[in-house]
């Protein structure tokens, strides 16, 4: 069951954590309230629906996409400015 | 010796391009004259030397000096007349080597330098190219014994034109066609790699079959004042564009380089020269497999072209935007040979279909349907993992693109212009921070490449779209969907359209201006500009025009291309093209996608189907327009990093450290940067850029291979003129009936009257102007995705993609038939 908590909060977690960003990407505050406060309630609604034996679970599914995420970022950046994403070259 | 004597004949004493010149000079040829010093000479000053260890400069014969200067006299008479000194090693301009410049060769040499450049002609044999292609040829070279160089001493040619002939085509694709290659002045900067010269294709009726008009930007002057300094001058920006040889001069160089094949008994590359309209031959080789398609590599792995990059130009790629491209891309992807390719081996893990290699192959390419291949089970659980892992590492900001308005874009062009202006940030800092945001919490409108990417995925709602009305309208006709998925009002490049065609009308208000932009030839054109008054309504258009788009060009992702902001000629030869005629293709946006969505709701049954259609629909255009306008601008990286080039260019350049302008985009950045800290000299990286520039030009004219070590079914051959029908993808449904107007490059010509049927090589943005007037589009590369489909279902333009070699097998002034719903031209006359 926690296993199922965890797959399902993934999707859900990318979801919830793009939400924020609407305040630095979007113009329209009130767009991106309201977009935050939908995923926000969403969020809530799970975590209910699941009850407090799968709170832990849903943590480490949004932990994990943080986790992911800010990897993704750090790593490709270091390859990109330490010039070692593509070292090849073929003429 | 005198070329007219018949021991010059003899490839051993004289070498070979003496000897070919020679016969030449014997049989009647226009061959200027010359004397050679044969490799006697050589030997008596290197007698013992090494061939791969460079010799001391030697002291120069006295006897010799002598018999040269007398020879000199006989050559030139009593009057100081400049000669050219020509290396003629052993083995050279033979069948299996050219050693094409790998030896030196001297232009405009006086009496007093005479001796000295004989000189360095014999030491250019241990150059360090010369030694490096004699060892990368060391099973075809010739032995250690025939290691020597005759100089050839030729009346110089003040070459007003000059350029080379193959008497086959030397990229081995269409053997019954010759190519002439021209460029203005000495043909040493054609044969540097320094200009793209004009290219004429002949038929074997020998009567040109195509012509390519090149960018003639240099040239060697036929007059110099300083020959040791640089021999480069700008071309003035008239002469750039337009064709150097009239099509009777073409055939001229044909019929003559002809007689060379029949001479020799194989085909010839016959280089030529016309001084005061008389036509020289300068030297004459067989074709070696230098002068041919580049040889076959060898490459680890699986590649295929990636098509959506290749449809944009046919040309590869200079080095340095090479090496800068480079630094930011996946392992996925690699450039060979200046073209950007994918690994098949890696990306089949992301396609868990059962697939042949072929299959594969031409799914990539993006080459006709879907496949009906089933699941590849055993690769399934690989493929979702690896897209799950991406989208949970990726997929914020995946979500984050779903969701921003359009305007937000516009604060990356200021970012740009920042870092543009900020002396901080070189070419490669540039790159970086521009491509790759610093700061995680930054706008994703900062990271224009990533939302261009996350914009694709509107080919997936696209399918879900067909899908849908497959499934719950079947009797509904398919183009429904191009027609509502069009009028996107926010797409820059449907706003550059209409800009040009209000600069148009702006234009045609003034008499006069009319008039110099219909009538006068282009240096006319700039001088009638510039006296106009700064604050005439159409500078004041033309500036906030190009302020806007002026960053955009043809080729726009290569770093070596001049934008429209650094020469607006060819958004001038746009505005020519619609003042020519005022009944251009407009269209009606809304009226078009209302009357569609009343069409496909009716054909829709339930309120759910109707919603679902409605929210598809949406999410298409906004991606749609969210991928043409960061094309729009990520465009600008590249307009930014070349002001960083070509700053530094400049500076090399006062400094002595470069020679020529646009030597820079074949370095590498690391070689560039050397160069700019002191640590290395123009000496060093010289033969590098030549060597490059000589790689970059032999590699235009080829198409691209389309994969390595990967079987493709193969295309049926080609022929010359198309008789029956032509076969491509439909880019956009319809059906038009027109005569063909066979468009190579717009900024040489775009005259394209309204109602005719535009045949292109392959359409960047620069193109979109040209298409409103077009009655339908046919185009040799792309696919649905590309530029051309997504402008030409903009405007509903009937537009065919993918249509192998139409621009060779469909000639200008042929009427067609396009239905392009059904992927066919058909050619009535």
């Amino acid at each position: 069951m926690s296993v199922l908590v965890f797959l399902a909060s993934l999707p859900l977690a990318v979801w919830a954590l793009a939400a924020p960003f609407s305040l630095i990407d979007d113009t329209d505050t009130t767009a991106a309230v309201v977009r935050i406060s939908t995923r926000c309630l969403a969020v809530i609604a799970f975590i209910y629906l699941v009850g407090p034996h799968g709170r832990a679970p849903i943590l480490w599914g949004f932990l994990t996409v943080i986790v992911l995420h800010l990897t993704l970022f750090g790593v490709s950046r270091w390859l990109i400015i330490h010039r070692g994403f593509n070292v090849k070259r073929i003429d | 010796m005198a070329l007219e004597s018949p021991a010059s004949q003899d490839p051993l004493l004289v070498g070979g391009k003496a000897a070919q010149l020679s016969r030449l000079n014997q049989a009647g040829f226009p061959v200027p004259e010359a004397f050679v010093i044969n490799v006697d000479a050589f030997h008596s000053h290197f007698e013992g030397c090494d061939p791969h260890v460079r010799p001391a400069r030697p002291e120069f014969s006295p006897e010799l000096a002598k018999e040269i200067d007398a020879a000199l006299q006989a050559l030139t008479g009593e009057r100081e007349q400049p000669v050219a000194v020509r290396s003629s090693a052993l083995g050279e301009d033979g069948v299996n080597l050219s050693y094409a410049g790998q030896h030196s060769t001297y232009y405009y040499v006086t009496r007093d330098d005479l001796v000295r450049a004989v000189m360095n002609c014999w030491l250019s044999l241990w150059s360090d190219s010369a030694r490096a292609y004699r060892v990368r040829q060391a099973d075809r070279a010739l032995g250690p014994e025939d290691f020597a160089m005759a100089v050839i001493v030729q009346r110089m040619i003040q070459a007003e034109r000059s350029g080379v002939c193959f008497t086959a085509d030397p990229t081995g694709q269409y053997p019954e066609h010759s190519l002439v290659e021209a460029s203005w002045g000495l043909g040493a900067a054609l044969v540097d790699g320094r200009v793209s010269p004009d290219r004429f294709f002949i038929g074997p009726d020998n009567k040109i079959s195509e012509t390519r008009i090149g960018r003639k930007r240099f040239k060697v002057a036929e007059n110099l004042d300083n020959p040791l300094g640089s021999r480069l001058e700008p071309v003035p920006a008239h002469q750039q564009r337009v064709a150097c040889l009239q099509p009777e001069e073409v055939e001229a160089i044909i019929a003559l380089a002809k007689r060379a094949e029949k001479l020799f008994g194989s085909a010839q590359d016959v280089e030529w020269a016309y001084q005061d309209d008389t036509l020289y031959i300068l030297q004459s080789r067989a074709i070696t497999a230098s002068a041919r398609a580049p040889e076959p590599l060898e490459i680890s792995g699986r590649w295929v072209l990636f098509k959506p990059l290749a449809e944009n130009f046919h040309e590869p790629f200079t080095p340095m935007t090479v090496d800068l491209f480079s630094q930011v891309l996946p392992p996925l992807g690699q450039f060979i040979r200046g073209r950007l390719y994918i690994n098949v081996d890696q990306l089949q893990w992301l396609i868990p279909l059962k697939l042949s290699e072929a299959e594969l192959g031409e799914l990539l390419l993006l080459r006709g349907g879907s496949p009906k291949a089933g699941i590849d089970w055993r690769r399934l659980p690989a493929s979702l993992g690896l897209l799950a892992g991406f989208y949970l590492s990726n997929g914020i900001f995946w979500h984050r693109t779903a969701n921003v308005r359009m305007e937000t874009l516009s604060a990356f062009a200021t970012l740009t212009r920042n870092v543009r202006d900020n002396a901080d940030y070189d070419a490669l800092a540039t790159f970086q921070r521009l491509f790759l945001q610093r700061n995680f919490f930054a706008p994703i409108w900062h990271q224009v490449f990533q939302v261009n990417v996350s914009a694709g995925r509107y080919f997936g709602l696209l399918g879900a779209l067909q899908a849908l009305l497959k499934r719950f309208a079947p009797t509904l006709d398919q183009s429904v969907i191009t027609r509502v998925c069009t009028g996107h009002e926010d797409m820059l490049s449907r706003q550059m359209v209409e800009q040009v065609r209000m600069l148009a009308r702006q234009a045609g208000e003034d008499v006069e201006l009319r008039r110099a932009l219909l009538d006068k030839p282009p240096e006319q054109l700039a001088l009638a500009l510039a006296e106009l008054p700064q604050n005439h309504p159409f500078i004041v258009a033309l500036q906030a025009f190009l302020t806007r788009f002026g960053h955009r060009c043809i080729k726009e992702m290569d770093l070596i291309t001049p934008r429209w902001q650094e020469d607006p000629s060819a958004v001038l030869m746009m505005l020519r093209n619609y003042l020519k005629s005022d009944s251009v293709r407009t269209s009606d946006p809304y009226g078009l996608r209302l009357a569609a969505q009343d069409e496909l709701h009716q054909a829709l049954a339930r309120r759910w189907q109707r919603w679902w259609a409605d929210y598809l629909i949406r999410r298409i255009r906004y991606y749609v327009t969210w991928r043409e306008n960061t094309r729009h601008y990520h465009t600008m990286v590249f307009a930014a990093v070349r002001t960083k080039l070509k700053r530094m260019e400049q500076h090399l350049i006062e400094q002595g450290r470069l020679r020529c302008p646009d030597d820079i985009f074949f370095l590498h950045w690391d070689e560039a940067k050397a160069l700019d800290e002191g640590k290395r000299s123009w000496q060093e990286v010289e033969p590098t850029i030549r060597e490059r520039r000589q790689r970059h030009q032999r590699e235009s004219r080829v198409l691209p291979q389309e994969s390595f070590n990967l079987k493709l079914p193969e295309r049926s051959p080609l022929g010359g003129q198309a008789t029956g029908e032509l076969q491509g993808e439909c880019a956009c449904p319809g059906y038009a009936e027109g005569i063909v107007k066979v468009i190579l490059d717009p900024t040489v010509s775009a005259d394209l009257d309204p109602g005719e049927i535009l045949v292109a090589p392959y359409t960047d943005p620069a193109w979109t102007p040209l298409f409103p007037s077009a009655a339908a589009i046919i185009v040799e590369v792309g696919s649905y995705l590309s530029h051309a489909g997504t402008v030409a279902r903009e405007y509903q333009i009937p537009c065919l993609v993918d249509v192998e070699a139409c621009t060779r097998r469909l000639k200008t002034g042929q009427r067609v038939r396009v239905f392009a719903s059904e992927g066919r031209i058909e050619v009535v006359q």
